[in-house]
């Protein structure tokens, strides 16, 4: 089977290691075997190693080393954020975080929602049970 | 390490911190025990002596003799065999512990420890005492108004209208239970079964409720149900991760 998302000038990467964690860079350069250089509207651009990021379906057109100012129109007419987050990746990780911000009276409420579905379903089910 | 009389440390070393030098600012420390670093006229000049004296007229003033104390203690009839240690004088000013910002009136905390373990309450406000006055309110919880320790409660995020609400007449001297009498026994009570009715003043009711009233009406269906349950840890909680 064939690699169909590949380390490229352009391609967009989500940082899943570090301080920065969780954010969308693009990959402005390729040092090495190992390391690429990552750049971002909101971050100075850098070199990170290809095991702290993990690559996605999106891509940009941008030359070699682009200019921020060209990184930053490329990313906005592609609506690069709005699809990655519209992506069923980027609805998980949203979960993931709206889950792990939960507060005390949002699982009580959560709990509660939760039994409340199983108790109509198991009624439903048995329902079902008895008429068969 | 060498350390010198003359310098600043040595200076430390001898006990004269910057709080000493200005409860004592004339005094120099001593090179070593009972080793002065000046000579007797140099101290004399030091101290200021002659300053003294040429204020009163070329003597050292002379103060009147305080009288001494008449009245002594009569002579205790018993003394200990062995040392009796007295405790240490303690002065403090008990003062209002200060809340950690996340604990306000209105705020829905858990109790951690105690009867109520685990049960969900709203908090009404700080004491004088310092500990946290809180209420179920009583038909949710069954907790009524209470102290609390904050110390051994989580505060959530979640806050309830509680303006409202009217604390004053909740103080410390309130809570204080009363104190039992202490009978005389006879031989009969101990064959007796004496059941003492706890029953609670109608006050104590009345003033529940009127605290209850004033919390209850602004409650969504929702809340009342969370102020309801009991905060438990299940199978897969990490409270250590969990957000209040």
């Amino acid at each position: 089977m064939p690699f169909k998302r590949t380390v490229e000038i352009g391609r967009v990467a989500l940082v899943n290691f570090g301080p920065d964690a969780g954010s969308l860079v693009v990959i402005s350069d390729v040092l090495d075997l190992n390391r690429a250089l990552v750049d971002s509207p909101t971050t100075t651009r850098r070199s990170i190693n290809f095991k702290r990021l993990s690559i996605t379906d999106l891509k940009v057109d941008i030359p070699r080393l682009a200019k921020k100012a060209v990184l930053k129109k490329a990313l906005e007419e592609a609506d690069i954020e709005g699809k990655f987050a519209a992506s069923s990746w980027g609805q998980k990780l949203a979960r993931r975080e709206a889950k792990a911000n939960m507060t005390d009276f949002d699982r009580h409420c959560a709990a509660v929602k939760k039994m409340k579905r199983s108790a109509s379903v198991r009624k439903a089910f048995n329902k079902l049970k008895k008429s068969a | 390490e060498h350390f010198s009389p003359w310098t600043r440390s040595g200076q430390l070393l001898l006990g004269h911190t910057p709080h000493f030098k200005t409860r004592f600012p004339n005094m120099v420390a001593d090179l070593a025990r009972n080793i002065e670093a000046h000579g007797r006229s140099k101290a004399y000049h030091r101290r200021g002596i002659w300053a003294i004296k040429k204020k009163n007229g070329g003597k050292l003033p002379v103060h009147p003799k305080a009288a001494k104390e008449a009245a002594t203690e009569a002579k205790p009839k018993f003394y200990p065999a062995e040392d009796v240690s007295k405790p240490l004088k303690r002065s403090f000013a008990r003062r209002q512990t200060k809340l950690r910002a996340s604990i306000t009136p209105g705020t829905v905390l858990i109790l951690l420890a105690g009867r109520f373990a685990g049960k969900r309450v709203v908090c009404l406000g700080q004491l004088p005492s310092g500990l946290l006055l809180v209420t179920g309110p009583f038909k949710l919880s069954g907790v009524p108004v209470r102290r609390v320790n904050a110390s051994y409660v989580i505060a959530t995020s979640t806050k309830v209208d509680v303006s409202k609400v009217d604390i004053s007449k909740f103080d410390d001297s309130y809570f204080k239970g009363e104190k039992k009498q202490r009978t005389k026994r006879s031989e009969g009570d101990f064959f007796e079964d004496k059941l003492e009715k706890n029953t609670i003043p109608a006050e104590r009711i009345a003033a529940q409720k009127a605290v209850d009233a004033a919390i209850l009406s602004g409650l969504s269906a929702d809340l009342k149900s969370y102020l309801s349950t009991r905060f438990t840890l299940r199978n897969g909680d990490r409270p250590h991760l969990m957000k209040w």
